[in-house]
């Protein structure tokens, strides 16, 4: 007789969902999340930038000096790049067969796109800020 | 499909497939094992081959497998533009600082932007961008369950392709 999978489970095991892995949808769930949200944000940055593209540094300025549109900005750019860092990671999982490479890479994925994100919040700040 | 291959010992890859798809592939019909064939109409025969034994299908090797086009659009659209974006994001990220850093980077960056070279590039990202965004979408629909079906999958194969090809064009319209 093959066990059913639960079987092989705890009462807390089936409450909490986890597997081997131990962060069980985590992951995934981050994922569609970010996508979901990524969906208005990414199509507004479009528009952001063809708006901006004639218009030269003032107009960037005067653009993020808007308290809504800097807000925004910075949403999106959260959401980027946590569902960019997590796309590479599956990227690589798939695609890396050494474990130690693949761990190397993973963590350098992750530790550039938090740079990158921290450099561009900080710009749009900047930004914003000025005078 | 039953396109299993597998080391026969001899040095040489053996690829067991049917008549037809054989014929597909354009191999030539001399190179055609008719017993290894009949054998792996058997699939749960145990076959020793050299020091290894076959009795499962093994995975198609990517080289040899055509592809569906769900697992092009799969692979070479979402996965492959979503690394091409992550190469926008670096853009994305000069763009900011740039601005960050005053009026005469910005104007170094939008002076690169605005070439020939830098609008080429934004149209990849901007084809990238919307390909990605429909096939993500579809992914969505997907993990709630719905146009898992052949049919479903193919027709919105279309739609994917024609969307993200329409959006693009339509962006480039208006700037």
């Amino acid at each position: 007789m093959v066990p059913k999978p639960d079987m092989l489970r705890s009462a807390l095991g089936r409450v909490r969902g986890l597997g081997s892995a131990k962060e069980g949808t985590h992951h995934w769930w981050q994922q569609r999340l970010t996508a979901v949200a990524l969906i208005p944000l990414s199509i507004w940055l479009i528009a952001s930038i063809v708006s901006l593209s004639s218009s030269g540094y003032a107009g960037f300025a005067s653009w993020f000096h808007n308290p809504i549109h800097a807000t925004v900005m910075i949403l999106f750019l959260l959401a980027v790049f946590h569902h960019a860092q997590l796309g590479l990671q599956v990227v690589i999982e798939d695609y890396v067969p050494n474990h130690a490479a693949r761990t190397v890479c993973v963590v350098a994925a992750k530790f550039a796109c938090i740079a990158l994100a921290v450099s561009c919040v900080v710009s749009i700040l900047v930004v914003a800020f000025k005078g | 499909m039953f396109l299993p291959f597998d080391f026969a010992g001899d040095g040489e890859l053996h690829l067991i497939v049917s008549a037809r798809v054989a014929e597909d592939l354009g191999i030539p019909r001399k190179d055609w094992d008719l017993a290894a064939m009949s054998t792996a109409a058997k699939p749960a025969t145990t076959r020793t081959l050299g020091t290894r034994a076959l009795s499962r299908p093994l995975s198609p090797h990517l080289q040899i497998y055509r592809m569906p086009l769900a697992a092009m659009l799969s692979i070479a659209g979402h996965r492959a533009t979503g690394i091409g974006l992550v190469l926008g994001l670096l853009l994305l990220t000069w763009w900011l600082t740039a601005a960050a850093f005053g009026e005469p980077a910005y104007t170094t960056t939008m002076a690169f932007i605005g070439s020939w070279f830098g609008k080429f590039i934004l149209f990849g990202f901007s084809f990238a961008f919307y390909f990605h965004l429909c096939t993500g979408v579809r992914h969505l629909f997907w993990d709630a369950g719905k146009g898992f079906e052949i049919p479903d999958t193919q027709r919105t194969n279309q739609i994917v392709i024609a969307a993200a090809v329409m959006l693009t064009l339509l962006t480039w319209l208006i700037v």
